[in-house]
């Protein structure tokens, strides 16, 4: 399991966004480092890439066999900076899907720019590397590996332009309202009802399983690019819960409630092992809404 | 005595911690930086919980939090509590509270990590004290120096919600990064909640955990080893610490990997939630646009329930969050090119296309999305709507005098074009439009209507190749033809048919009128270019013709336009005078019909239905061309340009110029059917019949026949004769029953086609048997080269329309047959109205024992030697065990060839011959007679004696074996007796065609030959002209046998008309072994009750 890189020659980066960040990583990366780390990279030596907010990691497998675990750290918005990006990205009501689907508009980045701001971590100011290997200060050979395949993972998913800045997608959302747009306009023609499915799909939407944008849902995933960017991981995470911004606890919508009894453990098996999995199962289950569950309780207590 | 102010704060890094202002006795106050001394004086409840929180903190505290006062932010020292101290102390203010305020029991005293925090009940009361405190922001004393603050007491409250969340497990798992280590934690499924719940959740989630695990693992009595090695994540270690100091061993993405599993696993159990961007099928859905050109392009998702819903409303009520909607939309975006480029509305995840995106959307983008699952949805009304070209045929008459072109073929007619759109005519300008926007959305007439691209290119092509076809013939008539507005200049350019045009300026239309020899367009219609095209011709005078004869028929000549639908059809002629006998009006508009043709030197297939006649029409139109006049009630009406045919010659017989002899070849069977009419209804006919072996076969020959009006031969004397028969001038070939030279390879068909006559007819009531090269078979002989080549016809027309069902190409085989086919059926009531009804029925009947024992076995052996065998040895030993299980079905001892007796001890051993012996007992007691069809002759051999044994009557049986003066006395025997008792047994390949036995008013197919045209034609003996009574038609069928399943298929096909019927033999064949079992295999629900009394000896056998 590791990352291959679609590019096996020349410049990496095949967006314009990802040739930017290329160039502002490797402005602080000496070239000996960017060769090699390009050379590890291309050699699909990176096992993973983990884009969190404000942080990027990866596990890289060095010449002496060691997993080395480079990351690089990018600097919060100042809380003015911050606003002003909210805001500018907020007046898109299309990003969120643009991002989501690959495309970060030049445009957007233009307007950011007329504010003194960007998306795309600059300078060294901005950034800050470490590795668990030896090479200090650095920024070492896996710093640069990371550097390549975090340029290719922005190609693909410039959402992780968001998440190294420390922003959610729900947060550059416009605040949602019904009755606007298509839907009212649609509405409007009355016409929403009268509709006929042009042809039988059965299958659902296939997974072609490159959605590096999302989390890998399995060790198989291509690329093993993991992702802590949903909201819910988010503030979490970080450790630091008290960042989050008011808009990301409104944007979202009140959960529906949640039943144990009806939540599926097989979700678990994968991920978390035979035991671990059984053992929430079963902990989930004995809950107070079940009764079979409260005997369990009683007879671990005496 | 200070004052000691107990608060409580959860540090962003520190997590919960416990810090205490103390009041000096100065009223100045500070952060106490040593808790000791407030473990004297406080109650003594807490003072435990504090002592034991300190016992790993001695001393002065070490651990600062930040603490936002009422101007800045200080530092204070303060006691971290990790969960099982937090549980502790605030356990311990709780007993205080309850005590204080006297609810519930007295203070229990300090409360161990291992029990729950009081009862529910003092819970509650606790809780209605603390309550309306905490909202308030007061603090409550606890004892003369300690004072509980409000953030204190808000744990005391936030500890008895955490205890029901817990005990609902109303919590989630967390893996978290703290200080560059993985943990994991439980938290409260809100994430908004109070981080303080949050810690108190965690705390007591790990109680209910560890004791969970506890249990579990006393029960299986393992060892911690093994315990370690079954958690090799030490997931459930870190979760089931008293605190959250047990790192969890993953690397990061396997953390990622299992916190994407446990949120899963939460979502999973939310009731309401279901939706999700990669688990629910994703619908694109195109509205109209409500105003102006903006089309609403909405993503919704379908729900379980299969309802769809827009993905904006369900951000909006929380059900799909901003990745899902933004990932939903993305994915629309990745499939459909054209969504990329258009505006998004407000909600971010719709769009509002242009005009032109949705029909590029509706073009190019649709197929990707459906291959790729999502559904498109588009209004209810927007089917495609096909593109059509109708012609509006006009004759070119002036034309044809000047240029003295031809008749028929070689005619000029004048094709003006229209082109329609669903059911709209368009004009000129709206033809100029469509063609201008290239684009699948167009309005009409104020209604969006979405094109059918691949007709709308047809008509396109095919008009181009029309322009292109009149102007490769440089024949400069641009003048004389109306079409001359638009010929020349306007050439259109050659393009590939998808190539794009040049928006905005509408390239002239290729052309929309003009003239063409009908035989260029035929040759376009039946070729390549008109492939797709939906086409209609339309005669230009759509004025009803008075139907009967003698009516004035002014200004009308019998050109082809008269033929084409909507025409005024044949020139209405009087019945021929020389014929004994009165027309229906149908069969004199059939005389009229072939008498056009005639004219036109023009073939035709008279496809009548059997028993409507068609011997009497033919009898009729040579009837006719002895008359001194033919048209001698019109003669204005005759166009002088009709000139006598070249066969013609003057001749003594008779008044008028008489046409020289017809060639009418039929099936040995009819030909004395033929002779018998021909001398009642045409006694002046000349009728010779060249049959049997002392038939003239010198050169004698053709002078003989030059001298006869009729000449009737056999199919197989055609082709052995057709030496002989080839020096005569034929005026006419006659075939009837025609399907005998369906096969294009056959030498008849090629005698047939190689014979010369300038006028040929084919007579069949099935001009479609089987496939539609029948069709194109016949039509090449007795027009040769209609059609064009069987290979393009299979390629261009039947092939689509038998192997797609394709109705353009079945459109364009009626355009271009419908002049030269007339077909009439019997259920036309407007046909016929005197005939008696028909009552078809399907009589299911039982297999004795014996018969199904037999079957079973069959079918068994068939299953067992099929398994392994290619595909010869597959078809030869279906189709043998076809006619096997026939022969059961009929009669054990028809299939077994022993010779048995057809009863055994007074018994039938065959349910299908009970049945029949009933059904003549009481037809022959009522004086009716039967015909009995059986394709089996063996079967008839052992019938005849058998019957004759029972009714005492000999029952005639014709097949292949009877000569024909035998056969003719059988028929003559049979229907000079109406009125008598009697019936009449047959082969049905020998007696299915030409025979008229309508003495008879019973048929009974005793099996089946599974070809509804040919057991129909069998049929059409008894049910035709001269046919006074009902008719009661019996197709047996063996019940749960192949017999009945295949004519349930059958009962299916009969609907497809005259359209093609695979044979079933080959349908069989082509079945695998578990769906030929399907339809083989006797089924238990019809098998005979073996409890019959008939049959008692084998009553318990099987």
């Amino acid at each position: 399991m590791s990352i291959r890189m679609r590019s096996r020659r020349g410049q990496i980066g095949a967006s314009w966004q990802g040739a930017a960040l290329r160039e502002s990583l490797e402005s602080v990366i000496s070239s000996g480092r960017r060769s090699s780390g390009r050379r590890l990279a291309r050699a699909d030596r990176v096992q993973w890439l983990d884009v969190a907010p404000r942080r990027a990691r990866a596990g890289v497998l060095d010449d002496d066999g060691t997993i080395y675990e480079p990351e690089l750290d990018v600097s919060a918005f100042g809380a003015a900076d911050r606003q002003i990006v909210v805001d500018t990205l907020r007046a898109h009501p299309e990003l969120p899907a643009l991002l989501s689907s690959g495309t970060y508009p030049r445009a957007v980045e233009s307007e950011l720019d007329a504010h003194m701001a960007t998306l795309l971590p600059g300078s060294a100011s901005e950034v800050t590397h470490d590795c668990t290997c030896l090479d200090w200060p650095g920024p070492c050979v896996h710093v640069a590996a990371l550097a390549y395949v975090l340029v290719e993972a922005i190609d693909e998913a410039p959402v992780h332009l968001l998440t190294l800045r420390g922003l959610t997608l729900s947060e550059i959302a416009q605040p949602v309202a019904t009755g606007r747009g298509a839907r009212a306009l649609a509405e409007t023609a009355g016409s929403s009802d009268a509709e006929t499915p042009q042809g039988a799909s059965a299958a659902g939407r296939s997974s072609d399983g490159v959605e590096t944008d999302g989390a890998p849902t399995g060790g198989d995933a291509p690329g093993a690019i993991s992702s802590a960017g949903s909201p819910s991981a988010d503030g979490a995470a970080d450790g630091s819960a008290g960042e989050k911004t008011a808009d990301e606890e409104t944007a979202g919508g009140r959960p529906a409630s949640f039943d144990p009894a009806i939540a599926d453990p097989t979700l678990l098996q994968d991920a978390l092992g035979e035991e671990a999995s059984a053992m929430l199962a079963s902990f989930y289950a004995s809950g107070a809404g079940s009764t079979g569950s409260a005997a369990d309780e009683a007879a671990g207590e005496d | 005595m200070p004052l000691n102010r107990l608060h409580l704060v959860v540090d962003d890094d520190l997590g919960p911690a416990l810090w205490v202002r103390v009041q000096a006795e100065g009223g100045g106050s500070r952060p106490a930086a040593d808790l000791t001394a407030l473990l004297d004086e406080a109650p003594s409840g807490l003072s435990d919980a504090l002592s034991r929180a300190l016992g790993r903190h001695e001393g002065p505290l070490r651990h600062r939090v930040r603490v936002r006062g009422r101007t800045s932010e200080h530092r204070v020292p303060a006691l971290p509590l990790d969960g099982e101290a937090l549980l502790d102390v605030v356990g311990a203010i709780g007993d205080l509270v309850a005590a204080r305020t006297g609810a519930g029991a007295e203070p229990t005293g300090p409360t161990g990590p291992s029990g729950p925090t009081g009862s529910s009940d003092t819970g509650s009361e606790v809780a209605a004290v603390i309550g309306p405190l905490v909202e308030a922001g007061t603090s409550l004393r606890l004892s003369d120096q300690v004072i509980a603050m409000p953030d204190l007491l808000t744990a005391v409250v936030l500890d008895l919600h955490a205890e029901r969340l817990v005990a609902a497990r109303h919590v989630r798992v967390r893996i978290l990064e703290r200080f560059g280590r993985p943990w994991a934690r439980w938290m409260a499924l809100e994430d908004d909640a109070q981080p303080l719940l949050h810690s108190i959740v965690d705390a007591r989630a790990r109680e209910a955990f560890a004791r969970h695990v506890g249990s579990r693992r006393r029960a299986e009595t393992e060892t911690p080893e093994d315990d370690a090695a079954k958690d090799p994540t030490a997931l459930i270690s870190s979760l089931s610490a008293p605190s959250a100091d047990t790192p969890v061993r993953a690397d990061v993405p396997t953390q990622r990997r299992m916190q994407l599993a446990l949120d899963a696993f939460i979502d999973s159990g939310r009731a309401r939630v279901h939706l999700s961007s990669t688990g629910s099928e994703l619908v694109v859905r195109l509205h109209e646009p409500p105003l102006g050109t903006a089309w609403p392009l909405q993503t919704c998702l379908r729900d379980a329930d299969g309802t769809v819903r827009p993905v904006a409303d369900l951000r909006a009520v929380g059900d799909v969050g901003v990745e899902g909607a933004a990932e939903a939309s993305a994915e629309v975006m990745r499939l459909a090119p054209t969504v990329r480029e258009a505006a998004v509305d407000d909600t971010g995840v719709d769009w509002l296309l242009t005009t032109a995106q949705a029909s590029a959307f509706l073009a190019h983008d649709t197929g990707a999305l459906e291959a790729a699952g999502v559904t498109v949805m588009l209004p209810r009304e927007w089917t495609k709507q096909k593109t059509r070209l109708q012609a509006v045929v006009g004759e070119e008459e002036a034309e044809q005098e000047k240029t003295g072109s031809g008749v028929g073929m070689q005619a000029m007619a004048r094709f003006d074009w229209k082109m329609s759109v669903g059911d709209v005519d368009l004009t000129e300008d709206e033809i100029s439009e469509i063609r201008a926007a290239q684009a699948e959305l167009v309005q009409l007439r104020g209604q969006w209507v979405r094109l059918d691209s691949t007709t709308l290119r047809a008509a396109e092509r095919f008009l181009d190749a029309f322009t292109a076809k009149r102007r490769g013939r440089g024949d400069g008539e641009g003048g004389a033809d109306g079409g001359g507005a638009v010929d020349g200049a306007r050439r259109a350019p050659t393009r590939r048919p998808d190539a794009p045009r040049e928006a905005g300026r509408p390239e002239p239309i290729a052309e929309s009128a003009g003239s063409m020899h009908w035989g260029e367009m035929f040759a376009l219609l039946g070729s390549a270019q008109a492939e797709g095209l939906q086409v209609r011709l339309q005669a230009e005078d759509a004025a009803p013709a008075p139907p009967h004869a003698g009516a004035p028929a002014r200004g009308r000549s019998n050109g082809l336009r008269n033929l084409v639908p909507g025409g005024p059809g044949p020139l209405p002629l009087p019945q021929p005078e020389r014929l004994d006998a009165s027309l229906r009006g149908y069969q004199l508009e059939g005389l009229n019909w072939m008498w056009a043709l005639h004219e036109l030197g023009l073939g035709g297939i008279l496809a009548d239905d059997m028993g409507l006649g068609k011997t009497m029409q033919v009898l009729a139109l040579l009837s006719r061309e002895r008359e001194p006049d033919p048209a001698a009630v019109a003669p204005e009406v005759r166009p002088a340009r009709v000139r006598p045919r070249p066969g013609a010659r003057s001749r003594t017989h008779g008044a008028g110029p008489a046409p020289g002899p017809t060639l009418l070849v039929c099936p040995m069977s009819v030909v004395g059917s033929w002779q018998r009419e021909a001398a009642r209804f045409a006694p002046d006919l000349a009728v010779h019949v060249h049959h049997g072996g002392d038939r003239i076969r010198d050169a004698s020959f053709a002078e003989g026949a030059a001298d006869v009006d009729l000449v009737i031969t056999t199919y197989s004397l055609l082709d052995r004769d057709l030496e002989v028969l080839s020096q005569v001038r034929w005026h006419r070939l006659v075939l009837d029953e025609a399907q005998h030279v369906k096969n294009a390879g056959t030498a008849v068909a090629k005698a047939a086609r190689a014979l010369p006559a300038p006028h040929r007819l084919a007579l069949t009531g099935t001009p479609v048997e089987n496939r539609l090269s029948d069709l194109h078979a016949l039509m090449e002989t007795v027009n040769p080269g209609l059609l064009g080549s069987a290979a393009s016809f299979q390629e261009h027309l039947a092939g689509p329309i038998e192997k797609d069902g394709d109705e353009s190409a079945l459109e364009r085989l009626r355009a271009l047959t419908s002049p030269f086919v007339l077909r009439r059926v019997k259920t036309d009531p407007s046909i016929i109205s005197d005939l008696p009804a028909k009552i078809d029925m399907v009589r299911t009947v039982n297999l004795t024992p014996e018969q199904a024992g037999l079957y079973e076995a069959l079918v068994g052996e068939l299953m067992a030697q099929i398994d392994g065998a290619d595909q010869n040895q597959r078809r030869t030993l279906v189709v043998s065990t076809l006619t096997k299980l026939k022969q059961v079905c009929n009669h054990p001892a028809h299939y077994l060839g022993d010779g048995s007796g057809i009863l055994r001890d007074g018994e039938h051993r065959s349910g299908k011959l009970e049945y029949v012996d009933d059904l003549l007992g009481s037809a022959f007691a009522d004086g009716e007679k039967v015909l009995l069809f059986t394709q089996f002759t063996t079967f008839g051999h052992m019938l005849v004696p058998y019957w004759r044994e029972r009714f005492g009557r000999e029952i005639p049986f014709l097949h292949g074996g009877v000569k024909k003066a035998d056969r003719d006395a059988m028929v003559a025997r049979f229907q000079s007796t109406p009125g008598e008792p009697g019936a009449m047994l047959l082969s049905l390949r020998a007696g299915g065609t030409g025979l008229t036995l309508t003495a008879a008013n019973h048929v009974v197919h005793l099996d089946r030959w599974w070809n509804p045209a040919v057991e129909n034609q069998a049929t059409d003996r008894a049910f035709r002209i001269g046919q006074t009574k009902d008719v009661q038609v019996r197709k047996l069928v063996a019940a749960g046998t192949v017999e009945e399943r295949i004519d349930n298929v059958l009962a299916e096909k009969q609907t497809l008309a005259d359209l093609t019927i695979t044979p079933v033999e080959n349908a069989l064949v082509n079945m695998d072994a578990a769906q030929l079992w399907g339809m083989l295999a006797l089924s238990d629900g019809d098998a005979p009750d073996e409890q019959t009394p008939n049959d008692p000896a084998q009553g318990g056998g099987r």
